[in-house]
């Protein structure tokens, strides 16, 4: 049984606190890497990054929107 | 020539925080990501800054996240997944035991295409069956994948409630107008 799983819901499961503990440490791992990341970064290195990056969300954006989904106003008229 | 003390760590040891800056790369492959899951027989949703992107809200990040079912059978597929992707532990580079894998939360891991943090469901309606029947059916390069839709994503954000995730839920609401909120699990059904 996944810990936690016997207690009453919350009035909003997804109120922040809820996260399973295991949530919460990976989210904590996640920030101090990130921020770790961010300040030893050289400027060519963080251009390169940010290229690969934006080619990414680029190729996914086009293809939620080419296939239907994504913000009302992204959608062919 | 050694920087003086108390300037910036940046300006300290170039060559040393390069190197260990070339070890929290490469940037996320997400395609690499989709395709070693797909190959692997892994049953995934896609979450996190990308799930994100995918929803309308282009900004950067840094890893793949990963949402995946419970049971022994998804288990002997994330090890599967591992092994495709040269996965390593993201916070010592070392090899995953077997123990690691069995009854995890999380797993933050270091791949061939970058950090993939691997997360199990948690209660509805995070849960991984409610998250992947919501989830858009998408394909990028030939790989299909599924990505967390609106509704998920926006819970999963309310969740963590880190300063970036209510910027993320502003950006989106921006864009969508109101956004979903999450419907309760029925207590009576546990």
């Amino acid at each position: 049984m996944r810990p936690g799983s016997h207690r009453t819901v919350a009035a909003d499961p997804c109120a922040p606190g809820q996260a399973p503990a295991g949530w919460a440490q990976h989210s904590a791992a996640e920030e101090a890497e990130r921020r770790a990341r961010a300040l030893a970064l050289t400027p060519a290195q963080r251009l390169r990054l940010g290229e690969a990056l934006s080619a990414q969300a680029l190729k996914l954006l086009a293809a939620a929107i080419g296939q239907g989904h994504g913000p009302a106003g992204a959608l062919p008229r | 020539m050694a920087a003086p003390a108390g300037a910036p760590l940046r300006a300290q040891q170039p060559e040393a925080l390069g190197a260990a800056a070339h070890e929290l790369l490469p940037a996320p492959d997400l395609v690499g990501v989709i395709g070693a899951a797909n190959a692997a027989a892994l049953p995934f949703v896609v979450i996190g800054g990308f799930s994100v992107i995918a929803n309308g809200f282009v900004r950067a990040t840094e890893d793949c996240d990963l949402l995946v079912p419970d049971g022994a059978e998804a288990e002997a597929a994330i090890l599967r997944f591992l092994e495709r992707s040269a996965a390593v532990r993201a916070h010592d580079g070392k090899a995953l035991a077997l123990a690691e894998i069995e009854g995890f939360e999380s797993l933050r891991v270091r791949t061939r295409y970058g950090i993939v943090d691997i997360m199990r469901g948690g209660l509805p309606p995070l849960d991984f069956g409610t998250v992947s029947e919501r989830a858009m059916e998408l394909e990028v390069d030939g790989e299909p994948v599924r990505v967390a839709s609106l509704a998920s994503v926006v819970a999963f954000k309310r969740l963590a409630g880190r300063p970036r995730d209510r910027l993320d839920l502003m950006e989106l609401e921006a864009l969508h107008g109101e956004l979903p909120r999450a419907e309760l699990a029925d207590a009576s059904e546990r």
